[in-house]
């Protein structure tokens, strides 16, 4: 079982914080693996240690029934559980299918909200790491004309 | 190339609510040219953090699924008037960009 990268990221949070360093530094700790994966479950292995996660109905993610644009499908992901740690976003029928993964200082709220290419129609799935484990929520989202992801 | 970068806060009590756009291609590297038929090559941003009074609030790791021109939205908060918020982002050529707002 391999461990979660998110304690280090946090430690190189709290490190380069604490010595003022350049934040692009951080860029080192770019999860290449986990964003070149082309099978979803893997790509979630390589980020968070495992792709076990709890489906949870305090996850919710908005994202239209139909996306007419494929290259710009607004996704926002919010949840009421407590202890954030990050959210990532999975496009199961993209290429590669880890879009984007946001890393929480405790400081956040729980919300993020940003824009994805879908390459064609999928499911999206949400992926919450928290405190006390890994949870999870997805839609199917029907794509009209195809976003090159 | 040009980095431009748009952010708009608006504080609520101690709640920052934050809106940026980066300028940015964000190619996949599976775009074919139009006029040459040559595939335009991959270049996204790779990462990008925002910092709050240099403590970093939240860093953002994206794939080239981010769509052209990247925007977040999200709120953090112990936020007041006079803060600084630091976004910076760096791509897959090592390029980057970076602006400071502060807090009004």
């Amino acid at each position: 079982m391999r461990t979660s990268r998110r304690p280090f990221i946090q430690g190189a949070l709290a490190i380069t914080a604490l010595l003022g360093l350049p934040r692009y530094l951080l860029a080192l700790t770019w999860p290449k693996n986990a964003f070149t994966s082309t099978v979803p479950s893997e790509a979630l292995v390589e980020l968070l240690g495992t792709d076990h996660s709890e489906v949870s109905d305090k996850i919710e993610l908005k994202l239209p029934v139909i996306a007419e644009n494929g290259a710009e499908v607004p996704v926002t992901v919010n949840t009421s559980l407590p202890g954030v740690k990050s959210i990532s976003i999975v496009v199961e029928k993209n290429p590669r299918p880890l879009a984007i993964s946001f890393g929480f200082s405790p400081q956040m709220l729980p919300e993020v909200a940003c824009r994805l290419k879908l390459a064609k129609s999928s499911r999206v799935i949400a992926v919450v790491e928290t405190a006390t484990g890994i949870f999870s929520t997805s839609r199917e989202v029907t794509v009209t004309i195809g976003g090159c992801a | 190339m040009a980095t431009g970068i748009k952010v708009t806060v608006r504080l609520k009590g101690d709640v920052a609510d934050v809106k940026s756009l980066i300028k940015h291609p964000m190619e996949t590297g599976t775009r074919q040219d139009t006029d040459t038929g040559e595939f335009v090559p991959m270049h996204h941003i790779t990462q990008i953090t925002f910092a709050h009074n240099d403590a970093p609030v939240l860093l953002v790791d994206c794939s080239t699924a981010v769509s052209k021109d990247p925007y977040f939205r999200f709120s953090f908060g112990n936020a007041s008037v006079g803060d600084r918020l630091e976004i910076s982002w760096v791509d897959s050529r090592g390029e980057s960009g970076s602006t400071e707002t502060v807090l009004a």
